[in-house]
């Protein structure tokens, strides 16, 4: 990319944390390439237009959700909460309204909000990561239960399951809103002073303290960009699924976690980049997706998911100590 | 006196626990008169033995300055394994606890070995290994099935006086680790890598067995939770372990257990598990519906966690 | 005569293409406590490894006791008798005091359970020994640092250690404590312990050491009895010059510039008395006194890093004790004492190093162009002598001395008004020192005000227009001009400092 224009400079040197960052997402890519191979090789019904765009608009959720939840991984977080505000942010705003913009205006808000508490809470009152978003996980689970009885109801308006559903000139409309969000993501991760703080934060949260950085603020916004994200994730897979239920997003947390993981996002911190974890989030629902095409035991994707994450994980750890 | 409060690590914050058992207590007797009943008592200790075993398993992990989030899956998974060997006679039992109980030991040992040799964060190992497992479980069966023999499904629904099998088996347990804990190397090492890993292994301790050692415990805690379900239910459930990862930390860290490793003890565990029963109790019989249960969880959490977070500083 | 305990036989070590120690002959003998001398990079931490088993010789090895001792691993030569106490101490705050000293060694009852009171009484009998008065079931974690020390140093006691190696010990130290320490160290030797004392300090080296081996570039310069060197003599073995050229001549003139910082009534901690000092533009102001005196603490509160109340005005301007953000606006910068805990990012690029405090700088639109941070690090190999092959890899491969410089050449980068250092030189080479010394003194001539704290009194004497001394948090005097001497510096700072818990003075 643009960054060969630096090096005319310098000479080039395999060792510089650019360089290692751009071989872990050549193995992640050739890793994808070669999953296709093999599984188009089995059942070429795999590289059809058709399941290739079911693969796409099944990905897009969990892109936005593991975007998130790798700038949060990036602070030295972990946002457990993020399947949880899913399903609340569907359920609360597409009860409160019926107007498409006005459902996504007021789920992204609420997104914001719960990931604003998620930040105060480790920010200001220092509480694990971990923990923080395990107890918003749990209240918001009572909250939309109680609030919608057990049963949550209710129709979606048609403007709203299009934007999940439909295209524009064949590209679903999800996965044109996921490009967007993620060249936004990866400009501000990668060309804003705030990803680059993001990131020195994440390194050092002593250092960054002592050179100015707003270190409180920057974690706040990480959780906040997760809720919204979050809050993004599940409008639109209640959008695709067409129905509302409290269960909306279940086991997302830990599916982004994992895509987070093996997309080279490191929970010691500073280290992630979107295309990465996108990679990442298209390799396992394009396992999730070959499992079913090859008409294999749905309960397969699980086995392979754990596996994966172990795999990479030590992967990873094996190539940072080498 | 000074020596039991160093034995059983006990803290202010225990103390702030027991009165608010107290207070759930009084407030139960109050709000019902079938709350102080033997049958009621009973009641609430069969609800909260398989939490206890779970949380006294993670304590140990977290004691070490690791998580196991492995429960879910691996609860379900000797669950099933543990429903399809039993049989329905004594020969067929010991065979299927061996099994289970070996498999509990080895899956441990291997969260513990990728945690320890590879240097993987124990969140992702274990969430790994119970992610692989709860689909092992459902690849075995998709329904319950499977059984045990009867008077082991007996043997978990007995009691002595007010005291179950299994709260006897409970308080066992947590004795057994808590000696464990105050008196034995293994226990100082528990304590000595949460602290603080580099210095434990600088001062010769071997670290990466000790991790091993307590992984391969924490599985084993996992299979004796899973066979006393498997005979509470008669049946395996291939979802027996569901959300029993996340629910065994509650009362752990509301215990005082720091997460971080190091500080706390069974103690703390144990009357947090005491209190968080008594609340589910009394909250049903006030007719409180769980989605308010979920509430006051996490807000617990928060409190508990914030209340030490103040003592700990900066992060 | 009885071979020594611990010796390096042709010792040498290296790492690729590059030799860190060629052919070192040293040993320790009974009885003896040898000083390691030799400036940051000479090789004696790699020394200290080889003769722990951490790292293996490329040549020659490592004899105990006579014997060729095969170690790969710490653990071996901790069974065998060597025991090091180091900068970060292992001691665990989580255990008891008795359990650290008998971690991996507890006395057991015939059932092979920790026996608890044999635990406490043992502990107790060694502390007793050692003349130190602590409960030995208290927690770790409740101690002061010299009692830490103090306990990794019953720790290697109870190992039964034949050599003990402490390294740079009483860099933390107050001047209490260091006697404590001697007094204990003077005791082991006398019982036949053999030594090996690590330390910058060469009035400290020539109190209490036997023997002086220097290490120069990875091999052995000189060695020899203690009576057969001076301050000099060791010096000039360490770097082959005088150190007088270290430092650069002083400002003629230091309060003749405008008074950059106006401090009012700071009340860093409540219960000290209140500071009143300024900063005048062109001079180098020094804070000095004992490690704990409240050096750093003031500088932090300045910084805006720590909680305090008063009067701060920074060219008039009243300064908020925020948080570093706001001072750095302002147009203060701090170089921290801990390089490693707060003042790098270690898994970052060289590059992107240099540019954490000011990740836009030079960019006229929002968005930083790519390679922003390489175009500007040029500037670290051109012009600040940094030795790096590429400043896109990260920080963690560059030596302590590189990253030092590092560290300063960003500070420069932002030409504050005025800038803090705390222990500036710290782990750096003495080439380093001078070159930094050098820098901060052009500074200064350029007008900016400097504030340094250093715990080396050298550094203090040699470099600073003015000097406050620091004693229990508050500034007790100040020196200027001809006033500024060592003597004069310990003087104050040593005065009637209260007796510190724990170590029986």
């Amino acid at each position: 990319m643009t960054a060969t224009a630096t090096n005319t400079s310098v000479k080039p040197n395999r060792n510089t944390v650019r360089a290692t960052q751009r071989r872990e997402l050549l193995m992640l890519l050739g890793f994808l390439v070669v999953i296709w191979a093999v599984t188009t090789a089995l059942s070429p019904r795999f590289l059809s237009p058709a399941n290739l765009k079911d693969i796409l608009i099944q990905a897009a959720p969990l892109g936005f959700v593991v975007i998130g939840q790798m700038i949060v991984i990036i602070v030295r977080g972990l946002d457990l909460s993020v399947a949880s505000i899913m399903a609340t942010v569907a359920v609360l705003s597409t009860s409160l309204i019926d107007v498409t913009p006005l459902i996504f205006a007021v789920g992204l808000l609420l997104g914001a909000m719960i990931g604003a508490v998620n930040g105060y809470l480790v920010a200001y009152r220092h509480v694990t990561p971990f923990l923080a978003t395990l107890a918003t996980m749990i209240v918001l689970q009572g909250i939309r239960f109680a609030y919608t009885g057990g049963a949550p109801g209710g129709s979606l308006p048609e403007t709203f399951r299009f934007l999940a559903t439909g295209s524009i000139f064949g590209i679903p409309v999800a996965l044109i809103a996921l490009t967007v969000t993620a060249f936004a993501m990866h400009w501000l991760l990668e060309r804003t002073i705030f990803g680059r703080r993001l990131k020195l934060f994440g390194d050092s949260p002593e250092a960054a303290y002592m050179t100015g950085a707003p270190t409180k603020l920057l974690q706040v916004m990480a959780y906040v960009i997760s809720g919204v994200m979050a809050a993004l994730a599940g409008l639109f897979l209640v959008g695709y699924v067409g129905i509302v239920d409290n269960w909306t997003g279940r086991g997302y947390e830990l599916d982004s976690i994992a895509a987070a993981v093996i997309g080279g996002a490191a929970l010691s911190g500073g280290k992630g980049s979107v295309p990465g974890v996108l990679l990442a989030a298209l390799i396992l629902v394009s396992l999730f997706n070959i499992v079913v095409i090859l008409g294999l035991s749905i309960e397969l994707q699980l086995v392979i998911k754990g596996t994966l994450i172990i795999l990479a994980a030590a992967v990873y750890m094996k190539q940072s100590q080498s | 006196m000074s020596t039991l409060v160093r034995a059983t690590r006990a803290q202010p914050v225990h103390l702030v626990v027991l009165a608010l058992i107290a207070i759930v207590f009084f407030v139960g007797i109050t709000s019902s008169d079938r709350f102080a009943t033997p049958l009621n008592i009973a009641n609430v200790q069969d609800q909260m033995v398989a939490l206890a075993i779970v949380a006294l398993a993670q304590t140990i992990v977290i004691l070490s300055g690791g998580i196991d989030l492995s429960f879910a899956g691996l609860l379900s998974f000797l669950a099933v394994v543990f429903a399809a060997l039993a049989g329905d006679t004594a020969g067929t039992l010991l065979i299927a606890m061996a099994i289970v109980i070996a498999l509990g030991i080895g899956i441990g040992a291997f969260n513990g070995a990728i945690t320890a040799y590879i240097g993987v964060h124990p969140l992702i190992t274990t969430l790994g290994t119970s992610t692989i497992l709860a689909g092992c479980a459902l690849l075995i069966t998709r329904q319950p099935s499977g059984s045990v023999p009867l008077f082991f499904e007996d043997f978990t629904y007995g009691r002595l006086g007010i005291l179950p099998y299994g709260m006897i088996a409970v308080i066992v347990l947590y004795l057994f680790v808590g000696f464990m804990l105050w008196r034995t190397t293994f226990g100082t090492r528990i304590y000595a890598i949460g602290d603080n890993e580099a210095a434990a292994a600088m001062s010769g301790l071997p670290v990466q067995r000790t991790k091993v050692a307590i992984y391969a415990l924490s599985g084993l805690l996992c299979a004796v939770a899973a066979m006393y379900m498997t005979g509470r239910f008669g049946v395996g459930d291939p979802r027996a372990g569901v959300g029993f990862d996340l629910r065994s930390i509650t009362p752990v860290i509301v215990g005082g257990t720091l997460l971080a490793g190091g500080k706390g003890g069974v103690l703390g565990t144990a009357l947090a598990v005491i209190l968080l029963a008594l609340l589910a109790n009394v909250l049903n019989f006030m007719n409180v519906s769980s989605f308010y249960q979920w509430i006051a969880e996490g807000l617990i959490i928060i409190a508990a966690v914030s209340f030490f977070a103040g003592r700990k500083g900066k992060s | 005569m009885a071979p020594p305990f611990l010796a390096a036989r042709g010792l040498s070590k290296s790492f690729g293409p590059n030799e860190v120690l060629k052919g070192i002959e040293f040993e320790v003998h009974a009885g003896r406590n040898v000083a390691l001398c030799g400036e940051n990079g000479a090789g004696k931490s790699t020394l200290i490894k080889l003769l722990t088993g951490l790292y293996s010789p490329t040549a020659g090895q490592v004899e105990f006791e006579g014997e060729k001792a095969g170690w790969s691993d710490p653990r071996q030569s901790l069974a065998a008798g060597i025991a090091v106490v180091h900068q970060e101490f292992s001691v665990l705050g989580a255990l008891s005091i008795a359990e650290n000293i008998y971690l991996g060694a507890e006395p057991r009852t015939r059932l092979g359970l920790i026996d608890r009171k044999a635990l406490a009484r043992n502990a107790q009998a060694l502390l007793d020994d050692l003349g130190i008065t602590l409960p030995p079931n208290d927690l770790v974690e409740t101690l002061s640092v010299a009692d830490k020390q103090m306990v990794e140093i019953a720790k290697a006691l109870r190992a039964e250690a034949k050599v003990l190696i402490l390294d740079e010990p009483t860099a933390v130290l107050s001047q209490n404590e260091t006697r404590h320490l001697f007094r204990i160290i003077n005791d082991l030797r006398e019982r036949g312990m053999g030594l090996v004392y690590v330390s910058h300090r060469l009035d400290e080296i020539f109190e209490i050491c036997t023997d002086i081996t220097v290490i120069k570039d990875g091999v052995v310069t000189s060695k020899g009895p203690t009576e057969e060197y001076t301050h000099d003599s060791v010096i000039a073995a360490m770097v082959g010059r005088e150190l007088g050229d270290l430092f650069p001549p002083k400002a003629s003139d230091p309060l003749a510039g405008e008074q950059v910082l106006q401090v009012r009534d700071l009340v860093v901690a409540p219960g000290l008395p209140p500071a009143s000092f300024s900063v005048h533009a062109g001079e180098i102001l020094g804070l000095a006194g004992l490690v704990g005196s409240g050096r750093t603490e003031l500088a932090l509160a300045l910084f805006g890093a720590a909680p305090a109340t008063g009067d701060v005005t920074l060219d008039g301007e009243p300064m908020p004790f925020r948080d570093p953000v706001g001072c750095i606006d302002a147009g203060m910068l701090m170089l921290t004492e801990s390089r490693k805990d707060d003042g790098l990012f270690m898994n970052s690029s060289v590059a992107r190093n240099f540019a954490a405090t000011t990740p836009g700088y030079g960019v006229h639109h929002s968005a930083i162009p790519p390679g922003h941070e390489e175009r500007r690090a040029a500037v670290l190999k051109e012009r600040r002598g940094v030795v790096v092959d590429h400043v896109g890899l990260p920080i963690s491969a560059l030596s302590g001395g590189n990253q030092q410089k590092v560290l300063v050449a960003r500070l420069l980068e932002n030409r504050p008004k005025l800038l803090i250092l705390d222990e500036p030189t710290r782990g750096v080479d003495v080439g380093a020192k001078a070159e930094i010394y050098k820098t901060l003194r052009m500074l200064a001539d350029e007008g900016m005000a400097l504030l340094v704290i250093s715990s080396e009194l050298i550094e203090i004497v040699g470099l600073c227009d003015r000097v406050f001394v620091m004693r229990d948090g508050a500034l007790a005097k100040e020196l200027t001009g001809e006033e500024i001497t060592e003597e004069a510096i310990i003087t104050v700072a040593a005065a009637e400092t209260s007796t510190h818990h724990g170590v029986a003075a």
